[in-house]
């Protein structure tokens, strides 16, 4: 029985050796995928934000109405996270923060009588983000914000829950 | 006597051709490796999957925090002409060029300017070398990202790129910091090169 025990502890450490390579392999190119995806959005509206913020500055308008939806859009961005905080650091609702990010976004094209595109990108479900919801931002767990659950489920680690 | 009898059965056991199932000892050795093989297959099967598992949001979060400065840069870069196209849109002169530059900035995908993972590489060149495969898929996305890659290679084939789905024309990252630099020069010269300082 001693000896069945040693085979398979054995095996199981070798495994498990590479199971962690193939883990941090996997991870990061979902995580690559995910922080490009989620920062390309958030970039979109901070590069908007910043080139009105320098045209009404430049016009002398900073007491107009969207100079302050671009400040307000600059400083709300300037709080989300740049990197995947853990349960225990995580003090910011983050998809409170990406509504209030989009909505003020909005807010800031309905002044400036521009369209808003909520994509630069064209990829992800525009119609869905138009609403506000977020199908694949929200979850009931808000105190790890990018949590790998159950990953053992999906071998592609399609179950993130945010 | 019962030594030499012994002896004569050793010899006998290895012998290829003795198959007897009255051999007891090459039974025995036999019963033992398949034993060893099962038990330490099993181990590597628990083993691999609990590894994988342990590392998984690891890897997700170095993934993350690594991406984060081209996303926001691509974003901005993008978020920057297309208020400039806005701005400009009765003032054709600069137009056109506001328009070129985010033009060209939309037609980029991740899937340009993602960064080598040399540790992916390096590791499936490993399983290469053991005769497997497999692990490409892992390497560029997992199975979602070979989906899109799917895509964008019908996406190519019906922008009459060629239909090899492969990365000739596409955008790299020299060519982000093109169009940056174009993005600068316009900006500047309407004096408004402080939107573009992206720090």
């Amino acid at each position: 029985m001693w000896s069945k025990h040693r085979f398979y502890d054995n095996g199981y450490k070798d495994g498990f050796a590479h199971g962690r390579i193939h883990g941090l392999i996997e991870g990061r190119a979902l995580g690559r995928e995910k922080g490009f995806e989620m920062w390309e959005e958030l970039g979109f509206y901070e590069g908007v934000a910043a080139m009105w913020k320098a045209i009404y500055a430049r016009q002398g308008r900073q007491d107009d109405r969207g100079f302050h939806h671009a400040l307000q859009l600059l400083e709300l961005i300037s709080q989300f996270p740049r990197t995947n905080p853990s349960a225990e650091s995580s003090d910011v609702d983050i998809p409170k923060l990406f509504r209030q990010i989009r909505s003020r976004y909005k807010a800031l094209c309905a002044t400036l009588g521009v369209k808003a595109s909520l994509r630069a990108s064209g990829t992800g479900s525009p119609s869905a983000e138009e609403d506000g919801t977020e199908p694949s931002h929200d979850s009931g767990n808000g105190s790890k914000i990018w949590d790998l659950s159950s990953p053992a489920k999906s071998k592609t680690g399609q179950d993130l829950s945010f | 006597m019962a030594y030499q009898f012994t002896t004569t059965a050793d010899i006998d056991s290895e012998s290829p051709w003795d198959e007897s199932p009255s051999d007891s000892k090459h039974n025995e050795d036999a019963q033992w490796t398949r034993l060893e093989n099962e038990f330490t297959t099993a181990g590597y099967r628990e083993g691999i999957t609990a590894g994988k598992e342990a590392a998984l949001q690891q890897g997700f979060d170095a993934g993350f925090a690594h991406i984060v400065p081209l996303g926001r840069s691509i974003g901005m870069l993008r978020g920057l002409s297309s208020a400039l196209l806005a701005f400009l849109a009765d003032q054709p002169e600069l137009l056109d060029e506001a328009k070129a530059i985010s033009t060209q900035l939309a037609r980029i995908r991740f899937s340009d300017v993602n960064p080598r993972d040399e540790e992916a590489e390096q590791h499936a060149l490993e399983h290469l070398a053991d005769g497997e495969d497999g692990v490409e898929t892992e390497m560029q996305g997992g199975e979602g990202g070979a989906e899109r890659r799917g895509m964008e290679a019908l996406e190519d084939m019906m922008a009459g790129m060629g239909g090899g789905g492969d990365s000739a024309g596409r955008p790299t990252v020299e060519d982000v910091a093109r169009l940056r630099e174009r993005l600068e020069r316009l900006a500047r010269g309407m004096g408004l090169d402080g939107a573009v300082d992206m720090s």
